[in-house]
């Protein structure tokens, strides 16, 4: 118990830190002390250049703010589905989501060119929650072969989408696939402040959600059967947690892109280090994955000088070779 | 005395095959009753039909009255536990396991409260698991793992109930077991004071163990008694389609089995 608490502790101090770091780093360096009195002004007698501090609080912080609800939110999402489906591989993209949502913004950006740009989350919005909804109808409410038929569906959702996406790529102009490709591999550097009111509603109530079923997820890690001798509803519960996992990934890529790699890499990475069982401790996975996000984010904004790298670029590089790492030192699992 | 269960009718079939074939029976508060039969013959799926698994085809189950598919899952799990062979792999700690059994007693946001830990820490006590509570369940020997399970039952029947209206059903738990821990196993689910449905693959130990015997074939009810009822000689041996000869234990004076190879000794 006690060991558990030093672990949220210190996993929270890193994730503060890593804001305080991400506010001061970018194009223009800004000292930490000035990143402190830019968000509470009150603090200090002197006021910080009216510049830095608008950088600070208009432009950095709202893009912190999305990734830090978007890490944890993936991160959450993940090690829930995780779970309830047994399988290791789970992941909110592998339910065909992101495909879903790539095919609402090519719809937005290429077949309907006349309307605005801010209209491009909220078809990507639509198209992730119209395949969940494929997928969903598919897996009925039956537990039995429930997860495989999930899985599969989201699958064959995926490469349906896929398909339908590059059909409508293939003849658009160069421009706007560029501006797709653009936007599938993932950025925060959208966000503003009245963009955050969507994601911190569906990822906030999502995680409370997550919090009060987790021991009904915990049981039914355990198998069907073992979860239903102790009264879980399991179909309804593991329906109702893919549901929600949908609504965190759709408003996510509707805002912020294609992030892969995250909603699989933070429950392994907990699972690996900590062992599964703190894979049910949503603080724990929340805050590793929102610290995550930012320290991804931040390393998008400055590893090269005057350009913004896609996320989705970092995160799977990043990710994949620190999981090839782990599996590596710990073999024996 | 009134009885936990009364099953009226059974029966399952899946596919146009019959499972469970027209089987009524009914068992009184407080018995150990041993579910025996050959492999095949419709145990665990009348086990699983008892514990609201299995959708009976037609005919009901009855549990301290109430038909079971008239209440809840959540109102069946809180008096009925269920120590089964069926789990997926389960890499917590023991004391999680065990902390399970409070799972259909909690509300959403309910948390674990310290009348809730005394209850984890006397279950694991009563099942001599205080020293392997840290441990992994995963690494832990097939006897051990049965009695993390029982201490999860306990937690899950004994919370705020005695465990007189409460009912512990066990599908073939002395399965892997060598003979220590088979007998030692039985020894404890006897003590806990609620009444017990186990499916046993051993004659003998039911023999020694169970208040009542049910003999199951090909998914029908064959006899329902004491073990010296039920275990005879000539129903045996046309059962089970071995040679058998029967005599007393000289310690606890039930039947005892003695088999040799093939039947022909008629």
């Amino acid at each position: 118990m006690t060991k558990t608490l030093l672990i949220i502790a210190l996993l929270a101090f890193s994730c503060v830190t890593s804001i305080i770091v991400a506010l001061s780093f970018g194009a223009i360096s800004v000292s930490f002390s000035d990143v402190v009195y830019a968000l509470f002004p009150s603090l200090s007698e002197q006021t910080v250049d009216p510049i830095i501090a608008q950088i600070i609080v208009e432009l950095r912080l709202p893009r912190i703010l999305l990734a830090l609800l978007s890490g944890a939110g993936l991160a959450i999402a993940g090690a829930t589905l995780q779970q309830v489906t047994r399988n290791p591989l789970a992941d909110p993209f592998l339910f065909g989501i992101s495909a879903g949502a790539s095919f609402g913004a090519v719809v937005v950006l290429s077949v309907l060119t006349n309307i605005a740009i801010v209209w491009l989350p909220i078809g990507a919005f639509i198209g992730g929650l119209l395949s969940i909804t494929m997928v969903l109808f598919i897996a009925g409410r039956s537990t039995y072969q429930q997860i495989e038929r999930m899985l599969l569906a989201g699958v064959a959702c995926s490469f349906m989408f896929s398909a339908a996406t590059s059909a409508i790529l293939y003849q658009s102009d160069p421009q706007a696939a560029a501006s797709i490709l653009f936007w599938t591999l993932g950025s925060f550097s959208q966000a503003q402040w009245d963009q955050l009111l969507w994601p911190t509603i569906i990822i906030g109530t999502s995680i409370i959600a997550f919090f009060a079923y987790s021991r009904q997820v915990l049981a039914i890690s355990g198998g069907d059967e073992n979860a239903t001798t102790l009264g879980v509803s399991v179909s309804k519960v593991r329906l109702l947690m893919l549901i929600l996992s949908s609504l965190i990934c759709a408003v996510i890529v509707a805002n912020a892109g294609g992030i892969a790699f995250v909603g699989l890499l933070i429950p392994h990475v907990v699972r690996l280090t900590l062992g599964q069982r703190m894979l049910n401790n949503y603080v724990i996975v929340a805050l590793l994955g929102a610290t995550f996000m930012i320290l991804i984010d931040l390393a998008a904004r400055t590893l090269i000088a005057n350009q913004e790298v896609p996320l989705g670029i970092i995160t799977s590089a990043i990710g994949s070779v620190f999981f090839l790492l782990i599996l590596k030192q710990r073999r024996q699992y | 005395m009134s009885s936990i269960i009364d099953v009226r009718q059974l029966s399952w079939h899946i596919n146009n095959k019959i499972i469970l074939d027209d089987i009524s029976f009914s068992i009184e508060k407080g018995k150990f009753v041993g579910v025996i039969g050959v492999n095949g013959s419709g145990k665990t799926s009348l086990l699983r039909s008892l514990y609201r698994v299995i959708t009976p085809s037609a005919g009901n189950v009855s549990l301290n009255g109430c038909d079971i598919w008239q209440q809840s899952a959540i109102d069946v799990a809180k008096q009925v536990a269920v120590v089964s062979q069926s789990n997926a792999p389960m890499p917590y700690q023991v004391k999680d396991v065990v902390a399970m059994g409070l799972i259909p007693h909690k509300k959403l946001f309910e948390n674990t409260k310290a009348s809730d830990h005394a209850l984890i820490k006397s279950a694991i006590e009563q099942l001599d698991l205080t020293d392997l509570q840290n441990n992994d369940f995963e690494t832990l020997s097939g006897g051990e793992q049965q009695r993390v399970l029982i201490a999860r039952a306990i937690v899950q029947l004994g919370y705020k109930n005695s465990l007189d209206n409460q009912l512990l059903i066990m599908d073939e738990p002395t399965n892997h077991l060598d003979i220590h821990y088979q007998i030692d196993l039985l020894k404890r689910v006897q003590q806990l004071g609620c009444s017990v449905i186990v499916s046993l693959h051993d004659l003998n130990m039911a023999s020694a163990c169970c208040d009542e015997i049910i003999l199951v074939d090909n998914g029908k009810v064959v006899i329902q008694g004491s073990p010296q009822e039920v275990l005879t000689p000539a129903r045996i041996s046309e059962i089970y389609q071995v040679n058998v000869d029967v005599i007393e234990h000289p310690q606890h004076k039930r039947p005892h089995l003695l088999f040799s190879e093939s039947s022909n000794h008629d």
